[in-house]
């Protein structure tokens, strides 16, 4: 997976001096966790259904060749094809051939995380297809050329002024006044998705669920438009993960329950879509061609290992929505399709740790996107083994592994420890200056020390060590 | 062996290995049980479909719907065409009450038409219409029409998915329905800022008629 | 044994337990009367503290992914404080140190494993120990003022410490407890997480500082001591009188300002 996720710090600043998305962000920060509580707080047994996404999620990765087989027979049986893909690569080759064997012009898509992480778009634009998203937040991002910067609201990052700024820049229409009203924008969009829809040769979805037990896949939105781009257009492929495949419809159901909760405090999605496969004889409308493409692209390297719980994930964006790091700077400062802490595990499993290493290193292990999971990933462990990995892999003169080696060293013998504790409280002491609250305050640092000091002051120590204290009164 | 059975055969091999060595897999528990205090009938289905911009409404009989389609499209004022899906069970005669409307059977084709359906069920727990595709019926007329006025029997509303899976598995054994659709209130984007603009892609007004007889 | 609802008890009255204070590297380093106070906590609850030689409880070695380091701090400790019947420290990191993370350092079956099964049982964060274990439902503090509680992240979400520091600081006589907005909010410190990435924590804790300002409160509490070196060197710089304090010494009536 490409990633600019090298430039994590840079990308990080950009975001922090960016006036319009702190804005946006903000309103992430804040309402967002309310709405998910107001939610929860109707279903008395929500913590009892996150059990139970767990354990479903959990026995479906651990199964995942039964399941898939099972899922491929059924889709077989009701007419459609299923292809596999052990790499992006691949499975944007299997998408230019599809489309070139339906003599396709005009393609439309609907949202999906993966056809994101193996760049369709840009595969089917290279091969001549004209590619329209048709989520209102993608298709904005897309007349932009930008990435998404949240799973669920890709356009986050933009406001309503630059919106209109783009539809005038793209929409060939006649205005006799400025564009400004939301209400309108909508009207517009629709109207120009409607021709695209209608226009259609080949419709491409992504996949939340796949079901083995009926092989549906099951695909959620609150626009339709996924439904619209999986019913109109001749030939219908979905591309999907390999790790949505669940055993039954009771599954599906729970997990239904926890993801739009999750997600956005909504009971359900707008939309939940089951597709079986193509046009039956005596349907007068239809898909004729339908194709499931299974995407791998490392996620069953991930299978067996230590980030197998990884797979778990629903993508519903909770993790982002709760996390400080994510809501202080936006999905396009981690450098991937996946931000926020799902994106930081799973980055560096996709796109390598050395390109990735900074996501897994930006998290205060605040431990809320764990408690908000509804499938349960223990997020920030995941985030930790990472950072095992990348320390193990750095030199043994590596700065901070000295340091860590020293600090080992120094607990070993309590002498050593306590005198390098007072030592340190005599220093800090020595640095301060009188400031509020009759309190003394270190304004400068030198050295590492800057990097605190350089952002906020620093409290002065009393000047000696809770343990020679201890040990003078008791004497 | 083609490139893809290759690839088949090497992912499902990689999963099988990873697999190797690990605990044995627990069997699937019993089915979810919703708490009683949770469970909900027609009321709860009106209650939280309105939550989400649907309006609705009861009728004793199917032979009153064409009067309420009626009253609903002079009270939105909209245009008198409407398009009636196959899958509605009503004979010529109970139009003759609502003679005022203009009949057709589709497709939907203007943006602005007025699409009246039947139901498969309804589910409380979210007020969740199920619709599933059929012969007759154009799946995506209900996501093309600007208003649709959903049908549905009061027996066919169900508490929870559970219920609903247990229907459906009574109902198809072999082959499924093509497309089974759960639609909760009119579409809706929150693309454009918060709160959320209705009528994204999909419908813009949703109104359902729940019989019962 | 001694009424379990009484927060003092007599001079003289058969003790309840040995406590070890595991009093944390920056309690240590930086504010004493932490521990004091903690001390002064526990003895008023009746049991005897004790502080064995004691150094860090491994974290920083930990989160930076420093597992065999983390194990090999974490053998010491666990060495020095099995003898005792309970171990606290006031600071829900350091205590969820050693009762969330402890034992998986050691391979299953070991003796190792067990030793630190044990005294992760017996670990407590300070507040949860006066109240859960202890029984204490009241102190006999004083303070005139309004305070505002922010949740440590470890404390709260290893260890479920959220009701038992406010249940404690609303028994203070003359406190008003005041809720800011999403009190669980991170405070931007995460270890080495604030010199590694400052820009972000800078943000973070801003966030956190107007959400403590719109209290309007005069203290601001916090059972982390880490917490509360990264919120009060924001409020200095930014200029702001909030006056941050750790739990233990409002709970032992111990806030005078200065040092």
């Amino acid at each position: 997976m490409e990633t600019t996720s090298r430039q994590f710090k840079q990308l990080s600043l950009d975001a922090l001096a960016n006036a319009t998305l702190q804005n946006s962000l903000d309103g992430v920060r804040e309402i967002m966790p309310r709405i998910r509580t107001a939610a929860l707080a109707e279903r008395g047994d929500f913590e009892a259904l996150c059990d139970r996404a767990q354990e479903i999620r959990d026995r479906a990765i651990r199964q995942l060749d039964t399941h898939l087989e099972e899922f491929e027979r059924r889709v077989q049986a009701a007419g459609g094809t299923v292809h596999w893909a052990a790499t992006g690569e691949e499975a944007c080759q299997i998408v230019v051939q599809i489309c070139r064997d339906v003599g396709a012009s005009q393609l439309i898509k609907s949202k999906s995380m993966v056809t994101e992480e193996i760049e369709l778009n840009d595969a089917l634009e290279q091969d001549g297809f004209a590619v329209t998203e048709t989520d209102l937040g993608e298709y904005i991002i897309q007349l932009r050329g930008e990435k998404p910067s949240h799973i669920l609201a890709p356009s986050l990052h933009v406001t309503l002024e630059e919106v209109a700024e783009t539809f005038v820049e793209h929409h060939d229409i006649e205005r006799s006044a400025p564009l400004t009203d939301a209400t309108e924008m909508l009207a517009e969009a629709r109207s120009i998705m409607r021709d695209k829809f209608l226009q259609a040769d080949v419709g491409i979805t992504g996949a939340n669920f796949l079901v083995a037990e009926t092989g549906a896949v099951v695909i959620v939105t609150n626009e339709g438009n996924a439904d619209l781009t999986a019913s109109l257009p001749d030939t219908h492929i979905v591309v999907t993960g390999i790790e949505k495949a669940v055993p039954t419809l009771d599954d599906v159901g729970v997990l239904l329950r926890v993801l739009a909760r999750s997600a956005i405090g909504e009971r359900l999605s707008n939309y939940t879509t089951f597709v079986q496969g193509p046009r039956r004889a005596g349907e007068a409308t239809g898909p004729e061609n339908y194709h499931v493409v299974l995407v791998d692209n490392g996620r069953s390297k991930m299978l067996g290992t230590e980030f197998q719980d990884m797979l778990r994930c629903i993508r519903c964006s909770a993790c982002l929505n709760h996390c400080p790091v994510y809501t202080a700077i936006g999905g396009h400062a981690y450098g991937s399709v996946y931000s926020g802490p799902m994106g930081a595990v799973l980055t560096p499993a996709f796109a390598g740790l050395p390109a990735a290493v900074h996501l897994p290193n930006a998290s205060t292990f605040c431990g809320r996107c764990e408690a908000v999971c509804p499938v349960r990933i223990p997020l920030p462990s995941l985030l930790r083994r990472w950072r095992q990995r990348e320390l193990n892999a750095r030199p043994a003169t590596d700065g901070q592994r000295i340091g860590l080696g020293l600090w080992r060293g120094l607990n070993r013998w309590p002498p050593l420890y306590n005198f390098a504790v007072r030592l340190a409280a005599i220093v800090l002491r020595s640095l301060s200056v009188p400031g509020r609250g009759g309190q003394r305050w270190i304004r400068r640092l030198p050295l590492v020390g800057a990097a605190w000091t350089d952002f906020r002051d620093l409290p002065a120590p009393t000047g000696h060590t809770f343990q020679d204290e201890w040990r003078r009164r008791k004497s | 062996m083609s490139p893809s059975t290759a690839t088949r055969a090497s992912i499902l091999n990689a999963i099988r290995r990873a697999r190797a060595g690990a605990d044995a897999v627990p069997d699937a528990p019993a089915a979810y049980q919703t708490p009683a205090a949770l469970l909900g009938g027609i009321e709860q289905f009106c209650a939280y479909a309105g939550e989400e911009a649907a309006t609705s409404e009861r009728v004793e009989r199917m032979d009153d719907v064409p009067s309420a389609v009626l009253r609903y499209v002079t009270g939105q004022d909209l245009a008198m065409r409407v398009v009636v899906g196959a899958d509605l069970e009503l004979d010529a005669a109970a139009w003759a009450t609502a003679q005022a409307l203009q009949r057709v059977s589709g497709p939907v084709e203007r943006d602005g038409d007025t699409l009246v359906t039947g139901c498969y069920a309804g589910v409380a727990e979210a007020g969740a219409l199920i619709m599933l595709s059929s012969s007759g019926e154009p799946n995506e007329a209900k996501f093309l029409a600007a208003t649709h006025i959903a049908v549905v029997r009061a027996a066919d509303i169900v508490p929870t998915f559970e219920a609903l899976w247990t229907r459906l598995r009574g109902d198809f054994t072999d082959q499924w329905p093509r497309t089974m659709n759960w639609i909760v209130g009119p579409s809706r984007t929150a693309d454009l800022g918060v709160p959320s603009k209705l009528g994204a892609h999909g419908p813009g007004r949703v109104h359902i008629i729940i019989v019962d007889a | 044994m001694p009424d379990a609802e009484d927060s003092m008890n007599d001079a003289g009255a058969r003790p309840r337990g040995r406590v070890a204070l595991f009093v944390t590297c920056l309690v240590d380093l930086y504010r004493p009367q932490v521990g004091s106070a903690a001390a002064q906590l526990l003895e008023g609850a009746g049991y005897v503290v004790e502080v064995p030689p004691q150094g860090c409880c491994g974290q920083p070695n930990f989160n930076s992914g420093d597992r065999e380091g983390a194990r090999k701090i974490a053998a010491r400790v666990i060495d020095r404080f099995a003898p005792f019947d309970y171990v606290v420290a006031p600071s829900g990191s350091c205590a969820a140190m050693l009762r969330v993370h402890y034992p998986a350092l050691f391979p299953e079956g070991t003796d190792e494993r067990r030793a630190a099964e044990r005294l992760a049982e017996k670990t407590f964060e300070l507040t949860s120990f006066l109240y859960d274990v202890a029984g204490s439902r009241e102190v006999a503090a004083t303070l005139d003022a309004s305070v505002t509680y922010h949740d440590g992240c470890s404390g709260l979400r290893e260890l479920g410490v959220s009701r038992q520091p406010r249940e404690l600081l609303k028994s203070v006589s003359g406190i008003e407890l005041r809720e800011m907005n999403q009190p669980d909010a991170c405070c931007g410190f995460g270890g080495l997480f604030c010199v590694k990435y400052p820009q972000i924590s800078e943000r973070i804790t801003g966030s956190k500082v107007r959400d403590i300002l719109a209290t309007d409160a005069e203290y601001l509490v916090a059972g982390d001591l880490g917490c509360l070196l990264q919120m009060a060197g924001k409020l200095e710089r930014d200029g702001h009188d909030v006056k941050a304090v750790h739990v233990a010494e409002i709970l032992a009536g111990a806030t005078e300002p200065g040092d």
